[in-house]
This record gives structure tokens, C-alpha cells and sequence, in this order.
């Protein structure tokens, strides 16, 4: 009973990054029309470029302590969209037309620069980073009947939650109420229908990529203090957020942020029987499998109209 | 209204659209016939900054840049695409909505539509995916009228269609020749002449015959040659 609670309490907040990597993705997915398997390589070098202002503005003595990091973290953030909004223009407008295997091509080619990159420019060290919220755990005792309880919750959780959950609304309204998310749900749904009420698709496919690495780069910079900060740092991230997109079916968008919840929490389920220790993420991909074969669509996706 | 001058359309080594000129006059209904391949889509394409295109295109005297469809829709000239292209995964009110996206007030220009199509008010709440084929086409052909088009480009409105559906549509494009200009892309000849004021006759992407509607409905010749009947 306390290791399954204590399972759910650092699942959770792992479980919603993972589920705001594979938003990202299935957007990509969905609007841009490729998997894109650099999304965690390039949110590695903008949190690299985050970490490397942080220090800088230590060295010049510009800001202080932990306000340092706050500091550094636009910079970091609008790395990361310029990444997209970049790859959109410079590599994915030239290709999109010809076919979605040279899109796929390009993202793998770009996984390896960015890796390369980090090692080249930075180093293949691991560095740590600093917390959003530093300091010691909370951790609750139960008392009288639920005496055995005692869960630790880690402090800097409660910000990844209540960033992930802010994200997670303003990405929904975002989604329903404004012009640009109409824009993005029509343009996955058909792109020559967009087109033909007068959406600028190549213009939506550069916001779609902006916005999908800013988001990478928001978990980059909440998961560095765990994992710290190497050029493969993301690589479980990114795989598992791609697992989520899968769970959530690339259909509905926050399928993607449930299904990494339900990921998340898993992997931390698994963890607590010791014969199953070491096989976490072949028994989630098994699953996966079995979503794939006996529910396509994912788990979450609405009943599907006949198609046009 | 729309004047089109020496306009190509390639993609890569292929060369869609050769250099082809035509114009659409205030209230006029004209036709783009021509078989499989031979470049209508293309050429509606071209015009609306959907593809890269060369030659002038003129909406009202005024030079368009067709850097994207936006240009073009919010200035007037909305296209009803070939095979339907509506949003299947939202309803068909959605679907209406977004056809003003750029250019149109829902609440004026909804009426016109549910007129037109009643079954459309019907199915309001309904997701469009799960429309008939026909009931599908209704709803593009409704979704450009929503935008308040001055030119409404049409690609095909009886692709797939039964019969009797195909007659209603054009009973209903035919009306629209009160409020608007339209140019109509069609396999269907007879049809399509039969409501138009002039036609062009495309073959491999060029224009090889040009005229009245009426006189090329009568000219034998003409539809054995180009026409297939
Ligand atoms: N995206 C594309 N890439 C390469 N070639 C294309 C592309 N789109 C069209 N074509 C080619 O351009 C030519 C004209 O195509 P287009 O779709 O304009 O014909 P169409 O007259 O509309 O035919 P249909 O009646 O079948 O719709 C064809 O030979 C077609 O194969
Ligand atoms: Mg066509």
C-alpha cells in the first residue's frame, strides 16, 4: 500500500513530462506530418544553452544566486523555438512536398548533429542543474490507522505538476478558443481543406515546430536535475514520449498527456516488485504492442466517423 | 473580375499548367473542362497560392501575390477543392465555422448555406466524417459559401455523386450566377455547359478550344474531339 502510493507520487510529475514530450510530438506528428525523433536531442542542446547562460551570467556577475536560472531560462525557452521554427524553414518546407520518408530521414540526421553538437561544443560530461524549487523533500506520515504510511515527495515535483498542469490548460484553450489553434487542428485534419478556407499551412507548420520545441525544451530543463544535463539526457524522455503520443493515439493531442501519465506511473508500479526490477520499459513497450494491435486509434481517441 | 494571364503551373520536371489566359466577368458562370491530368486542379491551385505558379493572375485589376491561400481568399475568391476536403473529425456547424475563417460572418452567411442545403441544419451536431458522400460535398460546397465569395472556385462538385444528387447540385450552382462569379472545373460536359455563360477546354495543360457555352454544346466536332461524347 505505501510503495504503491509512494509509486503514484513520483510517477505523477515524471508521468506529465512525459506526457507534455509526446504533446509535442504528436503535434509535429499530426500538423507537420512526421515523427520526429530529434525533439528530445534538440530541447538537450537549448537546456545545454540554458545551463552555459546560467554560468555566464554568474561569471559577469549580472544576477545572483538561484535567480540566475530564472533568468537563463527565456533564453533557453526561445532557443528552443527558434530550433523549430528553423528545422520548419530551412529543412522541412524543401522536403514536405516530396515525401514523408525524407522528412523522417532529416529528423534522424538532425539527432545526430544535435548529439554531435552537444559533445563538440559543450561535453559529453554530465553536469548537474539546478532545481526550480531547491531544497528538502516533503514528507507525509500517516497517523492512528495509516500509521505505516510515509511517502516522500521530492520539492521540485510540485513544480514540475503545477507547470505541467498550467501548460497543459493554456495548450487546451489555446487549442479551442484561438485562431491559431483552430488553424493547427484544421490543418492536421485535412491540409488541402485548410488551404482552401485561407489558412497559410506553411506559415501553421512553423508555429506547430516553434511551439513543439519550446514545450521539449520546458521538460528538458524540469528533468536535467534528475537525469543532469549529457547529450543523451532526453533520450528515455523522448522515447517514452513518443510511447505516450502512441497510448494517447496521435488523434486526440491530450490523449498524448494521459497516456504519459498512465506511463509514468507504470514505470514506477512495475518498480515495486522486485522480480520485474530491470524490465520496466520492455513490459510498458509490451503494452504498447498490445495497444497497437487491439486498439489502433489508442485508448483515448474519440469514435471515429466513417472516412471521407 | 479575374484575369488570368500566361499562367504555368510545374512540379519539378512536370509541366502541369503551359502558360494558359482566360477571364471570369461579374456574375458569370465559366467552365475549365478537360479529361484526367489534364491540369484543372493545378490551375485552380496556381491561382489560389496553394502551389507555386508563374503568369499574372488579377482579381479585380489588382496583381495577386499568391505566396499563400490567405491573399487570395480574404480579397474574394474562395475554392470549393476537389474530393471535398472537409474537416472529418469535427462537426459540420465546425466545419461551416471554419470557412469564415479568413474572410465571411458565420451569422450572416450561415442562412444562405442551411437554405441552400437544409440538410446541413439537420445534421448540424453531426461529425462530418460520417456524412453520406453526397451530404459531404454539400458541406464543401457550403463551407466556401460561407466565406461570401465573389469568385467561388469550384473543382469538381459532381465527383462521385448519384444522378440525382449531381442534378440538384447544379440546380443549386446555377442559382448562385445572382450573387456571384464562378468558375467550375468539370468532367461533366454536358452538365457543366449547360449552366455556364462561356467554357475553356484544357487539354495537357494548354487551352485548345475557347467560347460561347451554348454554341460548343451544339458544335459536334468539338465534343467528339476534346469532350469524350
Ligand atoms: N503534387 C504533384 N506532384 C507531381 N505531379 C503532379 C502533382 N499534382 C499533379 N501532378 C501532375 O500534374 C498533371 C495535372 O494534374 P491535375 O491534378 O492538375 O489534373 P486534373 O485536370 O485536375 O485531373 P483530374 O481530373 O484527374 O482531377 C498530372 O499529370 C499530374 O500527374
Ligand atoms: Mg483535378
Amino acid at each position: 500500500m505505501n510503495a504503491f502510493l509512494q509509486a503514484i507520487t513520483i510517477g505523477i510529475p515524471q508521468g506529465a513530462l512525459y506526457g507534455l514530450m509526446g504533446f509535442g510530438i504528436a503535434m509535429i506528428f499530426r500538423s507537420a506530418g512526421t515523427l520526429n525523433f530529434s525533439h528530445g536531442y534538440s530541447a538537450m542542446v537549448s537546456v545545454l544553452i540554458t545551463l552555459t547562460t546560467i554560468e555566464w551570467f554568474f561569471d559577469a556577475g549580472i544576477v545572483e544566486g538561484h535567480a540566475a536560472l530564472f533568468a537563463a531560462i527565456p533564453v533557453g525557452l526561445i532557443s528552443g523555438a527558434v530550433f523549430g521554427v528553423l528545422i520548419d524553414l530551412l529543412l522541412m518546407r524543401r522536403v514536405k512536398h516530396v515525401s514523408p520518408a525524407s522528412m523522417l530521414m532529416i529528423t534522424l540526421g538532425l539527432l545526430l548533429v544535435f548529439e554531435g553538437t552537444a559533445n563538440l561544443v559543450w561535453s559529453p560530461d554530465y553536469e548537474s542543474f539546478p532545481r526550480i524549487l531547491p531544497g528538502p523533500p516533503f514528507i507525509f506520515e500517516g497517523t492512528g490507522a495509516l500509521e505505516e504510511i510515509r511517502v516522500v515527495f521530492r520539492r521540485n515535483d510540485l513544480a514540475v505538476m503545477l507547470i505541467a498542469l498550467v501548460i497543459s490548460l493554456s495548450l487546451a484553450a489555446v487549442m479551442k478558443y484561438t485562431k491559431i489553434g483552430l488553424a493547427i487542428r484544421a490543418r492536421g485534419q485535412d491540409p488541402v481543406g485548410a488551404q482552401a478556407v485561407g489558412i497559410n499551412t506553411n506559415r501553421v507548420d512553423s508555429i506547430v515546430w516553434g511551439l513543439a520545441l519550446l514545450l521539449a525544451t520546458v521538460v528538458g530543463i524540469l528533468v536535467a536535475p534528475i537525469t543532469r544535463v549529457h547529450p543523451t539526457m532526453l533520450m528515455n524522455t523522448q522515447l517514452l514520449g513518443i510511447t505516450a503520443a502512441v497510448l494517447g493515439g496521435f488523434s486526440s493531442l491530450f490523449g498524448a498527456v494521459w497516456g504519459g501519465l498512465m506511463i509514468g506511473v507504470l514505470e514506477r508500479v512495475i518498480d515495486i516488485f522486485p522480480a520485474l526490477d530491470g524490465y520496466e520499459t520492455a513490459i510498458i513497450f509490451f503494452l504498447i504492442i498490445l495497444v497497437l494491435v487491439f486498439k489502433p486509434q489508442g485508448i483515448f481517441a474519440p469514435k471515429q466517423g466513417r472516412k471521407a | 473580375m479575374l484575369e488570368v494571364a500566361d499562367l504555368r503551373v510545374s512540379y519539378g520536371p512536370i509541366h502541369a499548367v503551359n502558360g494558359i489566359s482566360f477571364t471570369v466577368g461579374e456574375g458569370e458562370i465559366v467552365s475549365i473542362l478537360g479529361a484526367n491530368g489534364a491540369g484543372k486542379t493545378s490551375t485552380l491551385f496556381g491561382i489560389m497560392g496553394i502551389v507555386r505558379s508563374r503568369g499574372s493572375v488579377k482579381f479585380r485589376g489588382e496583381e495577386l501575390r499568391r505566396r499563400s491561400p490567405t491573399e487570395p481568399t480574404s480579397k474574394g475568391m474562395v475554392l470549393c477543392p476537389e474530393n471535398r476536403r472537409i474537416f472529418p473529425g469535427l462537426t459540420v456547424e465546425e466545419n461551416l465555422r471554419l470557412g469564415t475563417f479568413v474572410r465571411g460572418e458565420f451569422k450572416e452567411t450561415a442562412e444562405q448555406a442551411y437554405s441552400l442545403f437544409p440538410i446541413l441544419k439537420e445534421r448540424n451536431r453531426q461529425i462530418a466524417g460520417s456524412l453520406s458522400g453526397g451530404e459531404q460535398q454539400m458541406l464543401a460546397v457550403g463551407r466556401a459559401l460561407v466565406a461570401n465569395p465573389e469568385v467561388l472556385l469550384l473543382d469538381e462538385p459532381s465527383l462521385g455523386l448519384a444522378p440525382v444528387i449531381v442534378d440538384e447540385m447544379f440546380r443549386v450552382l446555377a442559382d448562385l450566377r445572382k450573387k456571384m462569379a464562378v468558375l467550375l472545373i468539370e468532367q461533366n460536359a454536358v452538365k457543366a455547359l449547360s449552366i455556364s455563360d462561356r467554357a475553356y477546354v484544357l487539354q495537357n495543360g494548354s487551352i485548345v478550344h475557347s467560347g460561347e457555352a451554348g454554341a460548343m454544346l451544339r458544335d459536334d466536332n468539338l465534343r467528339k474531339a476534346y469532350l469524350g461524347m
